[in-house]
């Protein structure tokens, strides 16, 4: 029995018939693959200078960390009082970065908005990528890297086991889920992408791509399983999502530490993470519409739209923002009024108001004002939001370590070139990867495109 | 006879899966392809999923399952707590929340492969589907009716039809 | 056998170690510090290293009150504090930290990783943790301690009430077949402390030094409003 009936089998019977308007939309298809299609096997030289450039970077950042193994992690900058510093920073940061898919692909995919369809491929990117970049972080500031298969529990002989009541063990379990989650959610709807692309090439990348497709034929019956399953798993990553990035929170909010025990900082979490993440996905959009010349498919109206929810984040930042503040203020503990004065007066303060003018003056004045709002000012303002929620991370870990309870104590924290290289790595190691994934499949989810432009 | 039928654009789905209905053939082996979701009415070729009952199950048995082992296994081992309780359910919900949820994950994807008959089960289609702009609609058709099949689907709005012996 | 003998270990979960200052007498010569020193294997901090942060597990916190002329000094001596609802406790994801039967918070150098959650929780920043290999510049390194191990990089250290000393009272006890009496161990820092400020002992003996100045008046804690339930008493007349 052979494996796939050839045209040759049927009898043709009758001559193709077709409007008008099925060949405008036929050619509008085709030429939609022509342009998805083409960055698959084109490698341009400012593509590889890219390429290369981050991978120096990432090299460099591979050195610093070998050096921090080789001679112990007091190669980083931190010392006591401040335990955590850019390590921890830098893995709320890129958490929180991985919010970008799930708030495009699931809250737009459980709404019906039309117009998320170019962008939910990018977004779920972004979000495998920065998980796995986050998820770095946790081995790279443990004091015994080598050991940190220590937190499984897995059987041993020893009487051994990990501690499932602390937030560490709550991490690690949120993130795997969570990167489990989102690696299929990204997976899910490249499938019949993947078995298009499987009959267009050939040799390695060919099978693997057909591989990948895992016997995709387009069946009304296996449209109908694909949609109902990335209809549930919208819902189930969304309920991952947010209690990933609550577990994260409790990191601060479980420990008595003054300004980190607050009861808020789990649904800020979420709310900064979702700023966050509306803002990569900003950037990562504008520069793969001007690399990949996608300027038909990413229209002024996707930034446009995107620009009105980082506006309403800003605004739902800024209210989080200053209920905690305001708390903490009026209530005058002593213990936290010292970490609240060096945000705000003290040695944090130039951080704090620039955190402050990036996330919400920034955004409220360029998004808010239609007239200012151009594809221009957004991603402007997406920038100053990534740098701006960095900052926040900082001033939420560093104040409140390098002031704790008693005075005496009190110290300071400068970051090394160790944790400078490794920081650099990431954002590079975000740039390649991404790099890599426009090469290998379309960016744009074209069966989802194609769908949403005929009905 | 297995009748297979080029379709001009995808509103020609629903009148064609009618026409073929009418007949003749039975409507649950009909089989539409396509290289997009095709929009039917309801009625029209309904599938019923039961992906969603794989999901709450997977859900179920996985926290169960987490829940169950930190249980068991913080009762087993002499765990060194000082004082603290050998177990305290508050505190470890989030980790069986997290896994319940990764087995909601795994029935959601089981569910998948299963009904959308991925990987194992995987059925013949027509592969020029995949290259784009092909809506091809197939189904068994009697002998007998064969000739009224074809003049319902002209009627529809089919652009080609062709007709193979029936595989075994 | 084994049961006669070692009543003294078998008792053990009746211990209490506590220690007492009496900060009315501390005159912050820091001997304890150094005593600790001494006896812990803590090493030396590196010139470019001590600006930033000096491992000291037992620190001489000094506050003034006042202004010149007038100010007057006090010292107060912290170390771990041993707390019996310690926050270090709960947030280790490896057990590497948990009380003991005695009320001793024993940190397990093997057990761990490093995450330094529990240096974060710690309200009283007592914690110290091993940044890089450990150094002691030649010769000192003959005057270490055998009976205390030298802790790698990447691991937490504090005080330990010298669990080394309670454990040498304990066997030596046992040898005898009674318990451990007052006055047979003292830490490095109630031992070397030229005012007798500091007083380690037992409180469940309720007839040790230790549960008589506990009881007085003038006993207070570091903290306690955390809950945290420390076993260090600080002795000062009410203000």
């Amino acid at each position: 029995m052979s494996s796939e009936p050839s045209p040759e089998c049927f009898t043709w019977s009758e001559p193709s018939k077709m409007t008008k308007i099925e060949h405008t939309v036929e050619a509008a298809n085709a030429r939609l693959r022509q342009d998805m299609l083409a960055p698959l096997t084109r490698f341009s030289g400012p593509y590889w200078i890219a390429a290369s450039l981050c991978l120096v970077v990432i090299a460099f950042a591979g050195f610093a960390w070998a050096n921090q193994l080789a001679y112990g992690i007091g190669a980083a900058g931190i010392r006591r009082p401040v335990y955590w510093g850019f390590y921890i920073i830098n893995f709320v940061f890129w958490i929180g970065i991985s919010h970008a898919g799930t708030l495009i692909s699931a809250i737009l995919r459980l709404t019906d908005a039309g117009w998320r369809k170019p962008v939910t491929r990018a977004a779920e990117a972004i979000t495998v990528f920065a998980l796995m970049i986050g998820g770095l972080f946790p081995i790279i500031h443990l004091g015994r890297a080598w050991l940190f298969y220590w937190l499984i529990p897995y059987p041993n002989e020893r009487l051994l086991w990990a501690n499932f009541r602390s937030p560490l063990l709550w991490d690690m379990t949120a993130i795997f889920t969570y990167v489990t989650g989102s690696l299929l959610y990204l997976y899910l709807p490249m499938i019949p992408d993947l078995a298009m692309m499987g009959r267009r090439f050939g040799g390695l990348r060919g099978k693997i791509y057909r591989a990948l497709a895992i016997g995709w034929r387009g069946s009304d019956r296996q449209w109908h399983a694909l949609e109902f399953a990335m209809k549930l798993m919208a819902a189930i990553i969304l309920a991952v999502a947010v209690s990933v990035h609550s577990v994260v929170a409790f990191d601060f909010s479980m420990a008595v530490a003054p300004m980190w025990h607050s009861t808020i900082f789990a649904p800020y979490f979420v709310a900064g993470a979702i700023f966050s993440g509306i803002a990569a996905l900003v950037i990562a959009l504008a520069s793969l519409r001007k690399f990949l010349r996608l300027e038909a498919y990413l229209k002024p109206m996707h930034f446009h739209n995107l620009s009105k929810l980082l506006l309403l984040m800003s605004i739902v930042w800024a209210y989080f923002t200053v209920s905690d503040h305001l708390t903490a203020w009026y209530g005058g503990d002593p213990l936290d009024m010292r970490v609240f004065n060096a945000r705000e007066h003290g040695p944090f303060a130039f951080w704090f108001w620039l955190m402050v003018v990036c996330n919400f003056v920034v955004p409220f004045v360029l998004l808010g004002i239609k007239k200012l709002r151009t594809i221009p000012t957004i991603i402007f303002s997406s920038c100053t939001v990534l740098l701006g929620m960095w900052l926040e991370r900082f001033l939420i870990v560093v104040p409140t370590l390098a002031n704790p309870p008693l005075a005496a104590a009190a110290g300071s924290y400068s970051p090394s070139w160790v944790e400078l290289a490794i920081t650099a790595g990431t954002f590079a190691a975000m740039i390649l990867l991404y790099l890599i994934f426009t090469r290998l499949v379309p960016i744009i989810a074209i069966w989802e495109y194609e769908h949403e432009t005929i009905s | 006879m297995r009748l297979s039928a080029k379709l001009a654009h995808v509103g020609a789905a629903a009148p064609a899966v009618e026409a073929l209905v009418a007949a003749g053939c039975e409507r649950s082996a009909i089989e539409i392809y396509s290289n997009e979701p095709v929009e039917l009415p309801p009625g029209s070729l309904d599938r019923p999923s039961r992906m969603s009952l794989y999901a709450v199950l997977g859900a179920i048995i996985n926290g169960t399952a987490a829940t169950a082992f930190m249980f068991w296994t913080q009762q087993d081992y002499p765990l060194p707590t000082g004082g603290m309780p050998l177990i305290s359910g508050w505190a470890t919900a989030v980790v069986s929340f997290e896994m319940a949820m990764a087995g909601a994950i795994a029935g959601t994807l089981i569910g998948l492969l299963w009904e959308a008959k991925l990987v194992w089960r995987t059925p013949e289609g027509p592969p020029q589907v995949l290259d784009g702009d092909a809506i091809i609609i197939e189904a068994p058709v009697e002998e007998a009716v064969r000739e009224r099949a074809a003049a319902f689907l002209h009627e529809a709005g089919a652009v080609k039809i062709a007709w193979r012996e029936e595989r075994q | 056998m084994a049961e006669e003998t070692n009543t003294a270990l078998t008792e053990s979960a009746q211990y209490r170690w506590a220690l007492a200052i009496d900060l009315d007498r501390c005159t912050g010569c820091e001997a304890c510090v150094v005593a600790c020193h001494a006896e812990n294997n803590i090493p030396v901090t590196p010139e470019s290293e001590a600006a930033a942060s000096t491992k000291h597990w037992l620190r001489i916190d000094r506050y003034y009150e006042g202004e010149f002329p007038d100010i007057k000094m006090k010292y107060r001596p912290v170390m771990c504090q041993q707390c019996d609802q310690a926050p270090c406790e709960p947030v280790c994801p490896v057990y590497a930290t948990y009380q003991n039967g005695e009320g001793l918070n024993v940190q397990v150098y093997n057990r761990c990783v490093g995450t330094r959650y529990c240096a974060n929780n710690c309200p009283y920043t007592v914690r110290f943790f091993n940044w890089f290999e450990p150094e002691w510049p030649e010769p000192l390194e003959l005057q270490l301690n055998p009976d205390v191990s030298v802790r790698p990089a990447g691991v937490m250290e504090k005080c330990t009430f010298c669990i080394q000393r309670i454990q040498r009272g304990k066997l030596d006890a046992s040898e005898e077949d009674r318990r451990v009496e007052d006055g047979d161990i003292e830490t490095a820092c109630s031992q070397s402390c030229p005012a007798e400020a500091m007083i380690f002992g037992d409180l469940s003996d309720s007839e040790s030094k230790i549960s008589k100045l506990a009881a007085q008046g003038r006993a207070t804690q570091l903290l306690d409003e955390l809950g945290t339930q420390p076993r260090v008493f600080y002795l000062e007349r009410a203000k």
